[in-house]
């Protein structure tokens, strides 16, 4: 009789098991992929124009000439790390030069729009034309005066700036 | 002694035989019973199915690229080649999926996992994209099966990924249903 006990008992287990595991049981395999993707740092600075003009004025009327292609769109994409600083700079070459006359770089400034964008007058050394914080698209206008003299001596004045967009 | 012994269980036997055909019935059926739910739970809980997934490769990379020359970057690997072998599963459904383990991270910089993306060529594989939270369907297919196909990722490129080193595993998987 404990032998027939068990056989039920065997048979009822097994019962059991079967209707839990029919919708339980399966056949598996598994992989993993592992994916590894690389950011270098990389700074773009992108000017809509190469050239800015200033044209003639009579001082008196326009004391503050204003560039030909105000505003200037510009920007500024860059890879850095999440706490790095992105920096633009603008830096002369020198001064507005017509042959031996000379217009001093001071008297050129730029205002700005756009976060980060900042105002300012050239110069010779390296000024602050933007910061920001980490990686980033980023777009502003730059518009460009020239402040109006009496004392310029006549002639078309050219100069070179550099800008530099700079992402650690 | 032992001679007697025999003679006696014989004996015995040979009276219990008289009652055999109600005790034995009794007896046996529950066996049969037992066996026979054992042979089916062996069948119906797959453990004659076989299933086996095979990958060309076990990593990917994503290589460096300017976003505005290259708004979506391919893996340096792809195609990868997927197989899928199911056998002992006649009736049954199989499905692969995959489940990222997070996003991809480089210390404590991230790019969301959902910017992986995959096409998919071949019988029963599906295009899709990654996700950590729940796992993507990759393939469906039915009863016995053995299928080639291959996957193509790409990951959505930004400026605003910050610069780093980005990993990430996805778990694989594939099982019958």
């Amino acid at each position: 009789m404990h032998r027939v006990k068990v056989v039920w008992l065997v048979a009822v287990v097994c019962l059991v098991l079967l209707a839990t595991s029919l919708a339980s049981w399966a056949a598996t395999d598994q992989k993993t992929l592992t994916i590894n993707a690389t950011v270098n740092a990389k700074a773009k600075l992108t000017l809509e124009v190469a050239a800015i003009n200033f044209p003639n004025a009579d001082p008196d009327d326009v004391p503050s000439v204003s560039a030909t292609e105000n505003p200037v769109d510009v920007s500024v994409k860059a890879h850095a790390g999440s706490g790095s600083t992105v920096t633009l700079t603008v830096q002369a070459n020198g001064d507005l030069q017509s042959g031996t006359d000379f217009i001093d770089i001071s008297n050129v400034s730029w205002t700005a729009t756009g976060a980060g964008f900042a105002a300012g007058t050239m110069d010779t050394v390296a000024v602050p034309a933007g910061s920001w914080t980490g990686s980033g698209d980023r777009a502003g206008t730059f518009s460009y005066f020239l402040a109006n003299s009496w004392d310029y001596v006549v002639g078309n004045y050219t100069l070179g700036v550099v800008y530099t967009l700079t992402a650690l | 002694m032992l001679a007697g012994d025999r003679r006696k269980r014989r004996a015995g036997d040979g009276g219990a035989s008289q009652n055999a055909p109600p005790y034995k019935g009794a007896r046996g059926w529950p066996a049969l019973v037992a066996a026979a739910c054992l042979a089916i739970l062996l069948t119906a809980s797959g453990a004659g199915a076989s299933v086996t997934l095979t990958l060309s490769t076990s990593t990917l990379h994503f290589p460096n690229a300017d976003p505005d020359t290259s708004p979506v970057i391919n893996a340096t690997e792809n195609p990868l080649g997927v197989t899928v072998r199911v056998t002992g599963n006649p009736h049954g459904q199989c499905q692969l999926t995959a489940l990222a383990a997070g996003d991809l991270r480089s210390g404590t910089n991230v790019i969301a996992i959902s910017a992986v993306k995959w096409t998919a060529q071949g019988t029963g594989f599906v295009s899709g994209t990654l996700s950590s939270s729940s796992p993507q369907l990759m393939g469906q297919w039915y009863g016995n099966t053995y299928e080639q196909g291959s996957q193509s990722f790409r990951l959505d490129n930004s400026w605003s990924y910050a610069t780093g080193n980005y990993g990430q595993t996805v778990l694989y998987t594939l099982v019958t249903l």
